[in-house]
């Protein structure tokens, strides 16, 4: 977006704009930090105009990732659809630079410079289809939430700080390629998290926010236990050989008296590079599935189309085997502790059934705009890190516990419905739909199919990634929904609203618009992504395809039922209530356009640029299996 | 770049503009109804927004939107009607080059596509589009016909929602007139209608499927002050919802065995046979999900309880929607979808529709509310419909789907005019002796009935008398399935006998409710050029020559062409005895419909029975069979039981820890910690003697291990 | 001075540790605990200043060592005795059995 600016030699562009795209709320919540206390209200302009900022910049992105896509073109494939743009492509380029130490100079929104050298861990921050989608989901929720916060009166300069800190820290995890990196910022948010809730919370704040951080963090536990335990992996065939004898040397200078089969076996190359332990998972894969005749090296000759080139160039392909061979990784008990850490730790923040018993507590207590960035924001992590890290990582154990994974994810669907339907807490209600709404995204993730068939689990991917964007969407202004007539009420006992659409038309309105894309109605957002979930379900199990289509009558059930209660009949309590204000209408009334947008051209609105990735995604994985 | 006025290429594309025409109205309404919503709070003062705020009606509900709406949709009438007669002229010339005619009447697109290849591979997209057919004209043009009629009668059967305040006598409130909202969804409501008529594949007919769904959501619950129009909304939509599932099933089985949602294509694909892709279980279970949806939409047995429940929204409304239109798509798919149904499924539909019919007819027998009779009408005459279709007339079934549209239109709007002119008197034992207050209401309305009780020249009698010999043909070939046939001819009798007597309660004899009677009105033209434009409907839609031959109607011709070629033994069997035993089923079904009539007339019509004759209806027919009582018991009660129970299952709060939930069983493993934690507290005394004492120890066992080990 | 090697000055510092946590987990008084401690790291600079002489290579470090300790057992037994004055003021005891504020 910048690079007309600046002359072709100085284009370090993307490193810059990357980097600002995350630390720009953080800079903005240091000069708050600044900010004299007497200028109260500019305060939340600040705020206001920091997340405004990194809505643009993120918007920019936007726009410089589909220059980036719409670079490359092929004949044989459709445009945006080139190889090359594919983030492992690019990142195994970036990698390539690094090691060869050419230059940094690139504008292919890939950012990798070493940041603790002595682990080997690199300040990696890359975009795709996948992490834009979600970026723009937060910059925009963490805006509307910063709208939704113009009453917040106590301690406000803290409260938009840690907004602001909150921000950048998921911002970050969506777009960092270094798991040691991605844990970084995955706790960088549980702090502010924890206090927005326990400071600004209802009554019970303190135990919510106590819940909120114990479960989030037995979840981060297994992240760790995962992370170190695939940084101790050699990946010496995987990354490029200048690396590998880079590591040589260094061995050599240290212990001059050892032969070089001593050096050999201590030179070993470990990495916290997401996309080079994936391709080692992918490896294991074949190799554990008996197709390692199938693994190649990516500049090798005799490459064809049923080869997959995982091991570096330059390497020699049967000893790489040999050697991936003789560790431990590639032992099927590995990798099902693996996935299941992994799982574990996703899986408190999508959240999974029986880890979802902190969402509703957090949600209750905490306060609107808070309970949006919830919603919206941070149950995406635990998809989006599905989608990246656990799937790509483990794609063996995956494809093994998929049915599983399709199951809880089933479960999650209907308990989730079940639940809410049981609910007179408006906002519990609330709570249990997303843990049904999320049920759809794990379900379409699972959907596992082979390399033959695999348009199925591309729909249910795609499927995947949209829900999670569109539950952003609707799950952030249905709460916000009920922080508008919480501010009227003061209390959110559904039994106790009614007689709602009278006085409110407009509100009435723009939720209905929100109900109904909470319900799936075609022609809003809720209904693309269940969509093609369920038809991948289905192909992939009639079982779970058929409970996926069921479940949808309970989720009509509990909506309208919950419908009925706030907004029809008649209430004389309710009769005076004032319609939503400039403010409020500024919140919901971009959502409710949004959610008509992304439900009527969704193609064009999101599946353009994101589904280039989902492409790259799916067949870096599913050839996987024959 | 699509250009969707091209009419010389692409004169289908006048259906797509057709389509469109009735969203401009919503979109301005919505937008006028915001901006002047959110002005409401500043309209006394003296500022901009309240400048905006009278511009946009002020007070007044925005009865400028019901004109509007009326204006696009009688343009999409015009342009039905272009494209009806531009249809039937291309039909002969382009007779020899069915290419060319099917490009210029139908098109494709993607909606959504995955992959990167650039030739399209199966299962790879989904698409939109629209296909033009014989059918989907003639279901085009009566849908925008029958919907500006509607449209026209809104402006003075709604006239009271115009005004600032409306009273609610059954809520007992007033409130804001709804004037504009009401148009709102009624064209929202034909936007979605049409959309759902004019697709070529499933996944569009989903679409319209769920909005015209929700349209009726909103439409039943127009009234929503009122908890029984709310508790109807909520039913129909998650009946509907049932009926859904069923059509996602069947969408997921055809997209995973075929790789596309596309009509026709799926209909080449199977065309009535096994198709290799699928096995016959899968098959037979697409067909029953398709057919689920239907029934869910249709208001067929075991799905019909919410029809008669719908009737708590406006008349026009349940003219519109539940009975001309929407419950006709259930039908119309049905037809739509006809070569990809199993046999066994063909009888399913048969049966299912058989139940309906009749068990629907026995119920309108006792119903005494004018609109229930009428409800349950209609769900025995889509009954009636499925039925036909099950055996394989599709031509019949779907001639009396568009017959029925104009009769039943009819009927309902008499109805509302004699709901209107005796202010929201329901009732038939309140009326009697109307036909001296409100002639023209009277007189259309006994059009309606003699032509839904299959009087010969009337619409009725063309489709009836073809199912019914349908009917026989079926029962004759194989003689299990007799009821097939006696099920319709008793429907027939049926059918005269309630009709009639509902026009005998209303009208004829003297009035029953002095009251009622005094303060009854005609209503205004708006309301009864409609009526009379119907009734002329009624009468002749269905006509042909010479007009004394029941299978001489041009629609039905004109349908004919359309019909999907099925290779199903058993159905031209059926067909040439139909044909052969053509006379004897019309004679006895038009034996049936009078001795229905006549009877009616002995009970109601010879000498008007007083008010206290007619009793409070009770028993097997008047409880509905039990229906919704069991529903309410099973699935109502069942679920919010069991949501209850998931609930209070899920939940602990920590004021009243509960340890059989299952958060209780995640605080569980909490507290397991903890009380390790106070078991581990123990060994902290505080002595510091204590502690040097077990590090000396510790000590010494380490170097004892060490000197173990290093040897 | 015969060179009797390291052993004999290895074991005595043994003895005088050994003596030293002896006192220190058998004392209740506050001032025999500083005493116990006192002779541990005589002990330790003891084996220091013996390791300097025996072991090959090593010229000055252990004696360096010890002078550290004696510094640091100076200002350990000031610190201390501060402690345990302060401990008086509030308890009126030095017994350390009744120390036990931290006690979980």
């Amino acid at each position: 977006m910048l690079a007309p600016f600046f002359p072709p030699a100085e284009r370090e562009l993307d490193m810059l704009q990357l980097t600002l795209l995350v630390f720009l709320p953080a800079i903005f919540a240091l000069i708050l930090l600044v900010w004299p206390s007497r200028f109260r209200e500019g305060m939340r302009w600040l705020a206001l105009f920091g997340a405004a900022g990194t809505l643009a910049v993120a918007l920019c992105t936007l726009v410089d990732y589909h220059r980036l896509l719409d670079s490359q073109s092929d004949r044989d494939t459709r445009s945006l659809y080139h190889p090359d743009t594919r983030l492992d492509h690019r990142a195994d380029e970036a990698l390539e630079r690094t090691a060869t130490n050419r230059s940094f100079l690139s504008d292919d929104l890939i950012v990798r410079r070493p940041w603790v050298s002595k682990f080997d861990v690199d300040y990696a921050l890359g975009v795709d289809g996948i992490s834009l989608a979600l970026v723009l989901l937060t910059a925009l929720v963490t805006f509307f939430a910063l709208i939704a916060s113009w009453k917040i009166e106590t301690n406000l300069r803290g409260y938009l700080i840690l907004i602001l800190i909150l921000e950048s820290g998921v911002l970050g995890a969506f777009l960092s390629l270094d798991l040691f990196l991605f844990y970084v910022f995955y706790e960088v948010m549980l702090m502010p998290m924890f206090f927005l809730i326990g400071l600004w919370g209802g009554q019970r704040r303190k135990y919510a926010a106590i819940k909120f951080v114990i479960y989030t963090l037995v979840g981060s536990v297994g992240l760790l236990a995962a992370i170190i335990s695939l940084y101790t992996v050699d990946v010496r065939d995987f990354v490029p050989q200048e690396t590998a004898r880079a590591k040589v040397r260094q061995v050599q200078r240290a212990h001059q008296d050892w032969n070089t089969e001593q050096v050999n076996a201590q030179a070993e190359v470990h990495t916290f590079d997401a996309q080079t332990l994936s391709k080692v998972g992918q490896a294991v894969m074949l190799v554990l599935s008996g197709q390692e005749d199938r693994l190649t090296t990516r500049d090798s000759k005799a490459n064809t189309p049923n080869s997959v080139p995982l091991f570096a160039p330059g390497v020699n392909r049967e000893a790489a085997i040999a050697h991936l061979k003789s560790q431990s990784i590639c032992t099927p008990t590995h990798q099902y502790i693996l996935f299941a850490l992994l799982i574990l730790g996703f899986a408190v923040k999508v959240p999974i059934v029986p880890l979802h018993s902190w969402l509703p507590d957090a949600h209750v207590e905490a306060p609107t705009p808070i309970s949006m960035i919830l919603a919206g924001v941070l149950l995406k992590l635990g998809g989006y890190g599905l989608l990246r890290f656990a799937f790509p990582i483990c794609p063996w154990a995956a494809d093994q516990l998929s049915w599983y994974v399709g199951l809880i994810g089933v479960i999650g669907i209907v308990y989730g419905a079940l639940v809410a339907m049981g609910q007179t807490d408006f906002k519990r209600l609330l709570a249990y739909s997303s843990v049904s709404h999320m049920g759809y995204v794990v379900l379409g993730l699972a959907c596992w199919s082979s390399g033959t068939k695999s348009e199925y689990w591309q729909w249910g991917v795609n499927g995947a990634l949209f829900q999670m964007l569109s539950h952003g969407i609707t799950s952030a202004g249905l709460f916000f929904v009920v922080g508008v007539i919480y501010d009227r009420a003061h209390h959110r006992d559904l039994d106790r609203f009614g007689g709602l659409k009278e006085p409110m038309p407009v509100y009435s309105g723009l939720s209905a618009i929100l109900f109904f894309a909470s319900m799936g109605l075609p022609g809003l957002c809720g209904f693309v992504g269940e969509f093609q979930v369920m038809l991948a379900a289905w192909n992939y199990c009639w079982f779970l395809g058929t409970l996926s289509m069921l479940a949808t009558i309970l989720t009509a059930g509990y909506l309208l039922w919950a419908w009925q209660r706030v907004f029809l009949g008649v209430n004389p309590l309710t009769a005076k209530y004032p319609d939503v204000s400039a403010r409020e209408a500024t919140v919901l009334i971009p959502l409710a356009i949004l959610t008509v947008i992304l439900g009527v051209i969704p193609g064009l609105a999101v599946f353009q640029w994101t589904e280039p990735s989902v492409t790259g995604w799916i067949e870096n994985l599913s050839k996987l299996k024959p | 770049m699509f250009n969707p006025f091209d009419f010389a290429e692409h004169p289908g594309r006048a259906y797509l503009v057709a389509t469109l025409l009735p969203l401009i109205p919503v979109l301005l309404l919505l937008f006028a109804a915001t901006i002047r919503n959110m002005a409401r709070s500043r309209s006394g003062t003296d500022s901009f927004a309240s400048r905006i705020y009278w511009l946009f009606g002020g007070d007044q509900p925005l009865k400028t939107g019901g004109t509007l709406s009326i204006l696009f949709l009688l343009g999409s009438f015009g342009l039905s009607v272009w494209g009806l007669l531009q249809f039937h002229e291309e039909a002969h010339t382009y007779h020899d080059f069915p290419q060319e005619f099917a490009t210029r009447w139908s098109e494709r697109g993607d909606w959504l596509r995955i992959g990167t290849s650039k030739t399209i591979r199966p299962a790879t997209a989904l698409e939109i589009g629209y296909h033009i057919d014989q059918l989907t004209a003639l279901m085009f043009t009566m849908v925008t016909g029958i919907g500006s009629l509607i449209f026209i009668y809104s402006l003075g059967y709604m006239k009271r929602e115009t005004e600032d305040t409306v009273d609610d006598h059954v809520a007992h409130t007033t409130r804001r007139g709804r004037f504009g909202r009401f148009y709102l969804y009624l064209s929202l409501f034909a936007f979605s209608m049409l959309n759902l008529l004019i697709a070529d594949n499933l996944f569009q007919i989903f679409v319209g499927w769920e909005l015209v769904g929700v349209c009726s959501f909103f439409l039943i619950g127009f009234y929503y002050e009122r908890k029984s129009a709310s508790s109807a909304a909520n039913k129909a939509f998650l009946v509907n919802r049932v009926g859904d599932a069923g059509l996602l099933i069947a969408m997921a089985i055809a997209f995973a065995s075929f790789g596309t949602l596309n009509i026709q294509e799926l209909g080449g694909r199977i065309g009535g046979s096994q198709p290799v892709e699928l096995s016959h279980g899968l098959w037979i279970l697409m067909g029953l999900g398709l057919f689920l949806g239907c029934v869910g939409k249709s208001a067929q047995i075991p799905l019909q309880t919410w029809l008669p429940d719908a009737m708590e929204g406006p008349t026009p409304v349940s003219a519109l929607i539940h009975a001309a239109t929407m419950v006709a798509a259930g039908v119309y798919l049905a037809g739509r979808c006809y070569p990809l149904f199993a046999p066994e499924v063909f009888l399913t539909i048969a049966y299912c529709g058989l139940i309906t019919m009749l068990v629907s007819a026995s119920i309108a027998l006792v119903m005494t509310d004018i609109k229930r009779v009428l409800a349950f009408s209609t769900c025995s005459q889509l009954g009636m419909m499925m039925l036909a279709l099950g055996i394989g007339a599709w031509t019949a079934g779907l001639l009396h789907l568009l017959t029925h549209a104009f009769f039943k239109a009819l009927l309902f709007l008499g109805a509302g005019s004699v709901i209107h002119g005796c202010h929201e008197e329901q009732d038939l034992r309140q009326m009697g002796g109307l036909r001296r207050k409100m002639p023209v209401t009277a007189y259309t309305m006994l059009i309606g009935v003699l032509a839904i009780s299959g009087m010969p020249f009337f619409s009725g009698w063309y489709s009836k008398d073809q199912i019914l010999s349908a009917a026989m043909g079926a029962s004759l070939s194989n003689h299990l399935h007799a009821l097939l046939f006696l099920g319709p001819l008793l429907t027939a009798g049926l059918t005269a006998f309630y009709m009639f007597r509902l026009w005998f309660l209303a009208f004829a004899g003297e009035p029953r409710n002095r009251t009622v009677y005094n303060h009854a009105r005609e209503s205004p033209w708006s309301m009864k050029w409609p009526l009379i434009i119907l009734a002329l409907g009624s009468i002749g839609v269905a006509w042909g020559w010479p007009l004394w031959d029941a299978e001489a109607s041009y629609l039905g011709h004109h349908l004919h062409e359309a019909e999907p070629i099925l290779n199903h033994p058993a159905f031209s069997h059926a067909h040439i005895l139909a044909e052969e035993y053509h006379v004897v089923a019309g004679g006895l079904a038009l034996l049936a419909g009078v001795l229905g009539a006549g009877y009616a007339w002995s009970r109601y019509g010879r000498h008007a029975p007083t008010a206290a004759q007619l009793q409070e209806p009770r028993g097997l027919l008047a409880k509905r069979w039990y229906f919704d009582d069991v529903y309410d018991f099973v699935f109502l009660r069942g679920t919010q039981k069991l949501a209850e129970q998931a609930a209070s299952a899920d939940r602990s709060s920590p004021e009243r820890p509960r340890r059989f939930t299952l958060d209780g069983a995640m605080s569980g493993l909490a507290s397991l910690v903890q009380r390790g934690g106070h078991a581990l507290r123990r060994t902290q005394t505080g002595q510091v003697r204590q502690y040097v004492l077990v590090l000396v120890l510790t000590l010494i066992g380490l170097l004892g291990m060490l000197s173990v080990l290093a040897r | 001075m015969a060179d009797v090697g390291l052993a004999p000055f290895q074991i005595l510092a043994a003895f005088l540790f050994a003596c030293g946590v002896a006192c220190f987990i058998t004392k209740r008084n506050a001032i025999g605990l500083l005493m116990g401690v006192e002779l541990v790291l005589n002990a330790a600079n003891l084996n220091l200043v013996a390791a300097a002489r025996f072991v090959p290579g090593l010229r000055i470090e252990g004696q360096v060592f010890a002078i550290i300790v004696i510094v640091l057992a100076a200002a350990e037994a000031a610190v201390a005795l501060a402690i345990f004055l302060n401990f008086y003021n509030n308890h009126a005891t030095v017994d350390v059995d009744a120390a036990n504020d931290l006690k979980g």
